[in-house]
Order: C-alpha cells, then sequence, then structure tokens
C-alpha cells in the first residue's frame, strides 16, 4: 500500500516537473478582438487594460504583413492598420504545414498566448484557426 | 504604466537627434545556467532595440514574460519567483558601443558600456560585441555574449534549488535592425 502511494506520488512529481508548455487549442479565449481593436489600445491611453490578459489565450483577426524566421521559430507580423505598432504571433512549433500555404494579404483568425508589449504586441505560442485569402 | 513610459524615455533619450536610426524589432536573447544538477536555457526571439550608429547609442528592451522554456515547470518558477514578472515586466540595457565606426564596413569588435536594469536593480555592464555592417541592404547586426551575476538582482532561489540554477548565467545576444521610420 504505501509502496503504491510513494509509486504514485513519484509519478505525479515527475510529471509535473517534465510537464513542456500546454496546446493552445486547448486553452479557454479570454478576448477575441481584431488587430485594430488591440493596437488601438496599446497605442492609446488604456495599455493598462491589457494587463487582464497576461498569460492567457487571446484570439485576433487580422490581415498577415510578414512571416519572420528566426532561430527555426517562425512569427507571424499582423498587418498595423496605420499605427506604429504592429503585433508579433510567434507560432507553435506544430504549425509548419499551415504556415507553408500563408500568403502576404491573407486574412487570419489566430489564437495565442499574450504576453504583454513593448512597442509591439506579443503573442507565443500561437495557432492559426482560420484563413481567408483576399 | 511606469514601465511603459520609461520605455518611451529611453527611446525618446536615442532618438533625440535627427539622425538614421535602426530597429531590431524580434532581437534574440538566450540564458543558459550550467550545473551539476541541470542545464538550463530560455529563449526570448522578440526582444525590442533601438540602435543609432551615429552616437552609437543603443537601448534594448526586454520583455521577461516572452521566454521560452522547454518545460513548463521552467517557466513558472522563472516568471514567478525567480524574475516576479507581474512586478517587473521588463529588464532595459541603455549603453554606448565604445570607439565605434558607422561608416566602417568590416566586422568591428567592441567594448559596449552601460546600465543593465532587471527587477528595478540597476547595475553598470560592459562586454564585447560584434557590430556588421550591410551597407547595401542598410543594415546592421550585433552579436555579443555577457555573463551576469545571479545574486546582482536580487533573484531569490529557495535553498532547495540552489544546486539547479548557476551563480553566473551566460546570455548571449543577436539583434538584426533595419532602418527606423521615425
Amino acid at each position: 500500500m504505501v509502496f503504491a502511494v510513494l509509486v504514485a506520488l513519484g509519478t505525479l512529481v515527475y510529471n509535473i516537473a517534465t510537464k513542456t508548455t500546454s496546446d493552445t487549442l486547448t486553452a479557454e479565449v479570454h478576448w477575441n478582438t481584431t488587430s485594430g481593436e488591440l493596437l488601438q489600445k496599446i497605442s492609446g491611453n488604456n495599455a493598462d487594460e491589457l494587463n487582464d490578459y497576461l498569460e492567457k489565450a487571446i484570439v485576433i483577426t487580422g490581415e498577415l504583413e510578414n512571416v519572420s524566421k528566426i532561430n527555426g521559430e517562425k512569427t507571424l507580423l499582423l498587418k498595423n492598420d496605420g499605427f506604429k505598432a504592429k503585433i508579433l504571433c510567434e507560432l507553435q512549433k506544430n504549425q509548419s504545414d499551415e504556415v507553408a500555404i500563408l500568403k502576404v494579404g491573407d486574412t487570419l483568425k489566430i489564437k495565442g498566448i499574450y504576453k504583454g508589449h513593448l512597442l509591439d504586441a506579443i503573442l507565443l505560442n500561437c495557432i492559426i484557426l482560420e484563413r481567408n485569402q483576399p | 504604466m511606469i514601465k511603459n513610459l520609461f520605455l518611451v524615455f529611453t527611446l525618446i533619450f536615442i532618438l533625440k537627434a535627427n539622425e538614421q536610426k535602426f530597429i531590431a524589432r524580434q532581437g534574440q536573447i538566450t540564458f543558459f545556467s550550467y550545473t551539476t544538477v541541470e542545464n538550463i536555457e530560455a529563449t526570448n526571439n522578440q526582444v525590442l532595440s533601438i540602435f543609432n550608429p551615429e552616437s552609437s547609442e543603443i537601448a534594448v528592451s526586454i520583455l521577461m514574460r516572452a521566454f521560452n522554456f522547454e518545460k513548463a515547470l521552467m517557466h513558472e518558477h522563472f516568471n514567478e519567483s525567480y524574475v516576479e514578472s507581474d512586478l517587473f515586466p521588463q529588464a532595459t540595457f541603455e549603453g554606448t558601443i565604445i570607439n565605434f565606426d558607422a561608416k566602417s564596413e568590416a566586422i568591428q569588435t567592441r567594448l559596449v558600456k552601460g546600465n543593465f536594469t532587471l527587477k528595478d536593480i540597476t547595475k553598470e555592464i560592459e562586454f564585447k560585441a560584434q557590430i556588421a555592417r550591410n551597407k547595401k541592404q542598410n543594415s546592421y547586426i550585433i552579436t555579443g555574449k555577457i555573463k551576469l551575476q545571479r545574486d546582482d538582482y536580487n533573484i531569490k532561489v529557495p535553498a532547495m534549488l540552489r544546486p539547479n540554477i548557476a551563480k553566473n548565467i551566460e546570455v548571449s545576444f543577436n539583434f538584426q535592425y533595419e532602418p527606423y521610420e521615425d
């Protein structure tokens, strides 16, 4: 009995310690927005409102400006609708097939984990939910 | 809000003159902690930096939450316990490249001196960096390595985990700059 409990505890500790980052697909969505609305908040006086979404999944609809590949990681840049800021969505590693068919100007619906902003809004572990060609 | 204001002031400081500035929106910073117990590595691919070749000034802003870790638990410990990202969301560096020749197309290895701020603690640091100019593309690449002392920045590690986290953290960086349209 004691041995079984120890094994169960050991397994639990091992699983917690070795757990990799969770899949964004299953994360609860806390905000469904557009690139324009997000950038307006960042560029305006109400950027602090975005703190409510830190480390949470949000969904953004916007137009693709560029795909960058740095250090093996692919990042989508969404058009800035006239704002100086941009939206940077670093993709989850399993998105290679989806990103291969993207074209500049596509309207994308992206889900990612909001990390905050510097000049630009930064999301990590992004996945592409929908793609509409112009 | 105070942190954002700091960033704005930093950028104003470096953008003060009517000179061509360069921006890296997706700079990379990787840190390594090597111990006999375990090695920890994390990379941030979304680091912001502004570089003014004429004045040799450089400013860097790092969103601490944007580091990628292999394990979710490492990410949690880093943000919640060690760097306390809720209270101190950014780390910053403001400095100057010593004896930098903005017109040279050769790769220059130069000393960089400036102030690094993490958890509201500012320390003067200096390190070597390699600066490469691509005249054709009107761009610059700056790379290098720094060693930071864990204890300099009030990073509290529980006694049980101390053997897992190195006292000297090695940090490497790579910034690719393009012209910044003001």
